[in-house]
């Protein structure tokens, strides 16, 4: 994987992960990799995995038991969907409205963009 | 410990390999020359003969020194940081030196012994071109040969190395140090039991107190590496 | 733990200029480090330092509580130049001296190693070429299981290939809770790898950071964040 390198990795990581719950590739209950798995897969140092991970279990994304692993909690996708989505939405109506645009025109906007889509 | 004596023992060969085949061949070729060719004393005979035992000469002298220059050749080298970083102790691979030495000065008394064999055999009423007399006895020989001068010269290094003066000019104060043997070893023929047993024991601490040196304070300097 | 290496008051002079002054840090283990700095600003030295190949004038290091120069560089892995590697050495040779004399060499691996880098154990070292040469070196490096890995350097001649997977390469060979410290100017390839950096900036000062700290409080890359100490250095 590809990182941006003016951002913190770990952080990265953590989206990559949560990215995956997203689009299915992990489930609820699934078992994630062990973190020297991880650094594997990314290419990054155990450290790093591991506060990667510590990030996902604060965001109440993943739990881990010691000695057995890191599992993917249940409703964490939906939670995660409106989570992650609701920050991308905030970003954009922030930035359309420091353009001076009206509510009305951004939704109509959107409303155009999704029947194109 | 027995690992220790046979990397010496490898790294030793390749070192002198070139040397030993070259004499060998010195001595194949005094073997092989039939002592009529040189039955008349003219300029090309006395040459020939006189180059082999000139070679002779030096090489015995060289290979003789050898054993003192083995005790520090190591760490004048790149190469020490490989021998460093395997973490032994520099005792054990000083007595390892210490056989090695023992073994050239079995190479060496070869060579003499040979070679004034081989000689012989030209020698005529006026010329012998290479003989050896011994001022000492074989066994003061060997000790100062294989022991005792290159303990001395490796404590004079060692203690040159890690002097805050000397560090810099490890070559001028391991030079004092030999002139300081030599002007001993020149004026003392020494021989006899007690020597022998003084001398081993001298040997064998000085080599015990340059390893300790070496283990705790030695650095290589920074032009070496 | 947090003091693996306990670095206090060192100082090392040559040809009476000092190169590190009174520098005191702690590094915790299961680290990867990287160390950067102009050329010969004494990133070399503080490496030789902490593996006991050069003495402290001043001061003291500690590696896991002991002193380091009573340490038999039994947890300790200096990473060897070719130079360093006697001329007549094959590499199958060179394979067997370290492993008769370091207790952690694991002979499988070095094998493994070399065919996975297309090394031939029977080819003599010094006929190899400057990449290989170091393949070699890094070979020997990492059949070991130590705590502490020390480089110097290290991909100076290696292939693009071998540079696209040397991460991958470092991080199965080495044990999760080993540290390693590198000195590199490869940071566009490398600062991804690093928890930590130590840049030593000239007059003996050293700065000890985390990176994703770094990135996280001023969005900036390690590379542009070293190129502005350098600056900085440079301006005082």
């Amino acid at each position: 994987m590809d990182f941006r390198t003016n951002a913190p990795i770990y952080e990265q990581i953590a989206t990559s992960i949560k990215e995956q719950i997203m689009s299915g590739s992990l489930h609820y209950g699934d078992k994630l990799p062990s973190i020297r798995e991880y650094s594997l897969i990314y290419e990054v140092s155990a450290l790093t995995v591991q506060r990667a991970v510590q990030q996902l279990e604060r965001e109440g994304i993943i739990q881990s038991k010691k000695g057995i692993g890191s599992f993917v909690l249940g409703d964490c996708k939906d939670n995660l969907e409106s989570r992650m989505i609701g920050q991308q939405v905030d970003e954009f109506v922030e930035k359309m409205k420091k353009m001076g645009l009206t509510d009305k025109f951004i939704i109509s906007k959107v409303k155009e963009s999704l029947s194109n889509g | 410990m027995l690992q220790i004596i046979k990397w010496e023992f490898v790294k030793q060969f390749h070192r002198l390999k070139w040397i030993l085949l070259f004499f060998a061949v010195i001595l194949l070729s005094l073997t092989l020359l039939p002592a009529s060719w040189f039955e008349t004393e003219n300029d090309a005979t006395s040459m020939i003969l006189m180059f082999f035992s000139l070679t002779l000469i030096f090489g015995a002298l060289g290979l003789s020194l050898y054993p003192m220059y083995n005790m520090i050749s190591d760490f004048r080298r790149k190469t020490y940081t490989m021998e460093r970083i395997t973490g032994r102790s520099h005792i054990p691979v000083f007595f390892a030196k210490i056989i090695i030495n023992l073994a050239i000065f079995f190479l060496v008394a070869g060579l003499v012994y040979t070679g004034a064999i081989m000689m012989d055999k030209f020698s005529t009423e006026n010329m012998h071109y290479f003989t050896y007399t011994l001022n000492e006895p074989y066994l003061a020989i060997m000790l100062e040969m294989v022991l005792l001068y290159p303990a001395i010269l490796l404590f004079c290094y060692m203690s040159a190395s890690t002097l805050p003066f000397f560090r810099n000019h490890r070559t001028l104060g391991t030079f004092i140090g030999l002139a300081i043997v030599s002007v001993f070893a020149s004026f003392l023929h020494l021989s006899g039991p007690v020597y022998y047993v003084v001398g081993l024991i001298i040997g064998i601490i000085l080599i015990i107190a340059s390893g300790e040196i070496a283990d705790q304070r030695f650095e290589q300097h920074v032009y070496n590496y | 733990m947090d003091d693996f290496i306990q670095i206090e008051g060192i100082s090392k002079k040559y040809d009476n200029k000092y190169v590190i002054k009174d520098v005191s840090m702690s590094i915790p283990s299961g680290r990867i480090i990287g160390l950067l700095g102009d050329n010969g600003i004494g990133k070399t030295t503080l490496l030789k330092l902490l593996g006991n190949l050069q003495k402290p004038d001043k001061g003291e290091i500690r590696i896991d509580n002991t002193p380091v120069n009573q340490m038999k560089a039994k947890d300790i892995v200096y990473l060897l130049e070719p130079a360093n590697i006697y001329d007549w050495m094959k590499i199958k040779e060179a394979i067997a001296f370290c492993n008769d004399f370091q207790a952690d060499f694991d002979k499988q691996r070095a094998l493994r190693i070399c065919l996975e880098f297309g090394l031939d154990p029977n080819a003599k070292i010094t006929r190899l070429s400057k990449g290989n040469k170091e393949k070699a070196c890094l070979m020997l490096a990492f059949s070991r299981n130590a705590k502490l890995y020390l480089m110097d350097e290290p991909l100076g001649g290696i292939d693009p290939t071998l540079k696209k997977n040397i991460k991958k390469f470092i991080l199965e060979n080495i044990p999760t809770d080993a540290t390693i410290i590198m000195a590199t100017h490869l940071l566009k390839d490398l600062e991804v790898l690093f928890d930590q950096i130590i840049i030593i900036t000239g007059a003996g000062k050293i700065i000890y950071v985390d990176t994703d700290e770094i990135r996280e409080t001023r969005n900036q890359s390690i590379e542009e964040y070293y190129a502005e100490v350098i600056e900085n250095a440079a301006d005082n």
